[in-house]
């Protein structure tokens, strides 16, 4: 290297397309090529020799000119970055030489050349990167334009979320007026054209709430205010009890509804029971909505992963109409329908399958739907879960194991579900598809081979009740027990069948374990028609028992809004209370105030949005400054617009006793009283 | 290592690093405008090994380091590190940018490598000037990866001088370390410097 002639080397110097100067211990500049001369005011050499502060501006008690003693002295070399130090120096873009707003944007090197021992040069590069601080400003410019624009329209999505949700508010209020007041209006003395009118009227304002739900719903998901709760549930009976409540809608077209949970191996699990039921009525609504004759299968099964948790998945299977393949993708968008032209003829707000999309994603989950046009669709969906260490509060407590069943049944899906099911207690089942096949499967067999039949009602060619009477021809067939399946429950159906010689009947979608347990007593005990519909009519039986004991009460109403109070008024006084009204919570103050010790009000209901003073306000003026312990005790219940979540909780806080959300129920404002006056009694 | 540093050596040297970080701090300050709170610096002759290991301040983390080689009279490497984030938070905090940003471009990496430059010049500049040693310096580089990326020693059974300083920002929730580490080689050339440091000022104070 040493031989390089000096010739090449200066050449090499003064030619690079960076700057180069040189200098020495007092700054004098010994050397600059030819790129600085391009660039600056420094021309042909005559400048070296110079301090270099007095012929290059910028140098003078700069960063640079430390970070060039140091290089001297102590041998430290320096970077200076473009970002702290953009254009230290005067070097300016050819032909615009002392023009400012041509500086070259530097980044500059600093290190020490040592010649010998003696001497010590500094060596400055200079890089100019003009062209990179450009891109990347630009570059930073669009990122951050970028994040403001996303920022933006966020900010946006949150507003019109926040909006909606203040509207469905304020639609409710008065929607309570309509829907209360429809529910007076029908309980009057009405011409039939008139009863005619008012339950349309109801059905179309029961609708409209619908949608509002929806809305509200949707709104709070966007909003990020929807929280899913955890909390122990039966997932078994949770699906069984929904699937059972959904088939009300669905006998009216006569489909099926088939519950499968032959795969459900976790019975207590912790998640949301409620936001479950509300995924599945809404695909199972839209399935019965689109389908006119078949079945509409609900299948769910359970898997345990690695980490402990349970994953829930579940389809529901329709034989509906379909859906196009191209639709599919956006379905689960907000406001699409599969056409606009459905919307006509099926209804709905497009909104539902979005909320269900969403509230599968809030429980970490995700929805899928595959369909064949004109031959049904089926969706999928599956949330996560975990198990939970608490018991299933009534697990059948039955020991059928070897029990020999015949079920007869023309639906196929409906036969392979049960027997699957009954299979898993133990039982041994025989499947037939129709009367005539189940006569012959039990001529076949030993007359007590089999010790029950379960068959269902609606078949062709042979019901139910023609394939019991055949069997009752058949004496060696006595001690045989009969259980009937039938959707449609009618009043006197448990006579009817006992006479045919039934020992049993159970209304459809058997639960099974409803139908294990009916097994069960029909075994045991001997003749005893059992119906297995003990919820229902229980609760009839409670719910008379109620309207009789219901007590009576003076109750003191708070609420401003008129037809809010009429409606109220209405409800209460059809029960027999007596009821006075305060308009604010000022009202409501002075009035119990003044109220006679012998005769108190029992019992207070409070809006809570109120103008001059709020049911908040009141209730906490109520309990901590009212003097009387009649008054100050006396149970409040609020009755709220607010249906967002903590609404409850913010009342309970100011002290009132329990909470209503309108539109008022007239039932549940009744339980809610009844149960407050009990206590309070 | 059998001849490690004797006490009053490893007082000597903490005291030189401490007046070096003491300086790079002043110059981080001067930079950042905020109080900068510092470690005593914490001397030790380890294996490599171990150095390498001490060095890590987390497994799998990303490190953004300055590194700038020297050899002469003693040869090693000096590092600034942070974590990924600490750097993006503290070129953010520096340059004022609105919106923490996700990577460093090119010219935002120059910047760190302009703080690590003058934290570590710093650090060297007390060093050569206390023992009077003659080192060349490399240019500053920035490696951006797992330790083995930042740093590489030649032999695992070498012991090497490892010096680290925990600085962090308080306001900022930035936190780095700077770190010296040489070979065993150059140490005994070191230690040498450093008796003779320490020799220099027990002679001056006895006169």
């Amino acid at each position: 290297m040493d031989n390089i002639p000096k010739d090449i080397l200066y050449h090499s110097l003064n030619d690079l397309s960076l700057g180069v100067i040189i200098i020495d211990q007092k700054q004098h500049i010994v050397f600059y090529n030819q790129w600085i001369k391009e660039h600056s005011a420094l021309s042909d050499n005559k400048d070296v020799g110079c301090n270099i502060a007095d012929v290059l501006e910028g140098f003078r008690d700069s960063r640079l000119s430390d970070a060039c003693a140091e290089a001297v002295t102590l041998g430290l070399p320096s970077k200076l970055s473009n970002t702290f130090n953009p254009t230290p120096l005067a070097l300016f873009k050819k032909r615009h030489i002392g023009d400012n707003n041509y500086r070259i944007q530097q980044q500059i090197s600093i290190k020490n050349i040592r010649i010998g021992q003696a001497e010590s040069l500094c060596e400055i590069l200079i890089h100019d990167v003009s062209s990179s601080v450009k891109k990347e400003l630009m570059l930073k410019k669009l990122a951050d334009e970028n994040k403001k624009q996303q920022l933006k329209a966020e900010l946006a999505n949150r507003t019109k979320s926040q909006f909606l949700a203040n509207m469905s508010h304020e639609i409710r209020t008065p929607m309570n007026g309509v829907l209360g007041m429809l529910n007076l209006l029908s309980t009057t003395n009405q011409t039939q054209e008139q009863v005619h009118f008012t339950r349309l009227a109801e059905s179309s304002a029961d609708t409209l709430l619908h949608i509002l739900n929806d809305i509200l719903d949707f709104s709070k998901i966007e909003a990020g205010k929807l929280i899913v709760e955890l909390i122990d549930y039966d997932l078994l009976s949770n699906l069984s009890d929904l699937v059972q409540s959904l088939s009300m809608k669905s006998k009216e077209k006569q489909l099926e509804i088939i519950l499968d949970v032959t795969g459900v191996k976790h019975q207590m699990v912790i998640g949301d029971p409620g936001r479950l039921r509300q995924i599945i009525t809404n695909l199972v609504g839209n399935a019965v909505k689109f389908t006119q004759k078949g079945e509409i299968i609900v299948k769910a099964k359970t898997t345990l992963d690695d980490s402990g948790n349970i994953t829930l998945t579940v389809s529901i299977i329709d034989t509906g109409i379909g859906i196009p393949a191209s639709k599919c993708s956006t379905l689960f968008d907000a406001f699409t329908q599969v056409d606009v032209s459905t919307t006509r003829e099926y209804g709905g707000t497009g909104l539902g399958l979005s909320i269900v999309k969403q509230l599968c994603e809030l429980m970490e989950g995700e929805i899928s739907v595959s369909s064949v046009l004109g031959q049904g669709s089926k969706f999928s969906f599956n949330i996560q879960l975990k198990p939970s260490s608490e018991k299933p509060v009534s697990q059948p407590n039955v020991n059928l194991k070897g029990t020999k069943v015949l079920i007869v049944d023309d639906n196929h899906t409906n036969l392979e579900v049960l027997s699957k099911q009954l299979c898993i207690f133990g039982l041994e089942v025989i499947q037939a598809d129709s009367g005539n096949e189940a006569l012959k499967i039990l001529d076949q067999y030993d007359s007590h081979y089999f010790s029950m039949v379960i068959i269902d009602m609606q078949m062709p060619k042979m019901s139910g009740d023609m394939l019991c009477a055949e069997i009752r021809k058949i004496k060696s067939l006595d001690n045989l027990k009969l259980i009937m399946l039938t959707s449609m429950g009618q009043r006197g159906d448990a006579q009817h069948f006992s006479k045919l010689g039934f020992s049993a009947y159970l209304l459809k979608p058997v639960v099974i374990k409803d139908l294990l347990n009916t097994m069960a007593v029909i075994i045991d005990k001997e003749h005893m028609l059992k119906s297995t519909v003990p919820l229902v009519t229980r609760h009839y039986i409670a719910s008379l028992q109620e309207v009789e004991k219901a007590p009576v009460a003076k109750i003191l109403l708070v609420e401003d809004n008129r037809i809010n109070q009429q409606v109220a008024l209405g409800i209460l006084k059809k029960f027999g209370h007596s009821v006075d009204i305060a308009v604010n919570g000022i009202n409501a103050i002075e009035i119990l105030d003044k109220q006679s010790e012998n005769d108190p009000y029992q019992l207070i209901l409070m809006d809570c949005q109120m103008p001059e003073m709020d049911g908040y306000a009141a209730t906490e003026h109520i309990r901590k400054n009212m003097k009387c312990s009649v008054v100050s005790t006396t149970p409040i219940i609020a009755m709220t617009a607010n249906t967002m979540k903590g609404d409850k909780e913010k009342c309970l806080a100011s002290g009132m006793n329990d909470y209503l959300a309108k539109p008022i129920s007239s039932k549940l404002l009744q339980e809610k009283i009844n149960h407050w006056l009990s206590i309070s009694s | 290592m059998k001849d490690k540093l004797s006490p009053l050596e490893i007082d000597a040297l903490t005291e030189i690093f401490n007046i070096g970080i003491g300086r790079a701090a002043n110059a981080l300050n001067k930079m950042v405008s905020q109080p900068v709170d510092l470690t005593i610096p914490k001397i030790e002759i380890v294996p490599n090994k171990t150095a390498k290991a001490k060095l890590n301040f987390a497994s799998d983390i990303e490190i953004s380091a300055v590194t700038q080689r020297f050899e002469g009279d003693f040869k090693g490497q000096a590092l600034l590190m942070f974590s990924k984030e600490s750097g993006l938070q503290l070129v953010s905090t520096l340059l004022g940018n609105k919106f923490p940003a996700e990577a460093l471009s090119e010219l935002e990496q120059d910047s760190l490598v302009e703080i690590g430059n003058v934290i570590l010049n710093a650090c060297f500049g007390t060093v050569i000037n206390f023992l009077k040693s003659s080192i060349t310096i490399e240019m500053p580089e920035f490696i951006q990866g797992d330790i083995n990326k930042v740093y590489v020693y030649s032999s695992e059974n070498d012991w090497s001088l490892y010096i680290k300083v925990k600085f962090s920002l308080p306001h900022e929730n930035i936190e780095g370390f700077i770190s010296f580490i040489m070979d065993i080689t150059s140490l005994e050339v070191f230690q040498e410097s450093v008796r003779k440091f320490v020799f220099g000022i027990s002679q001056k104070n006895e006169g």
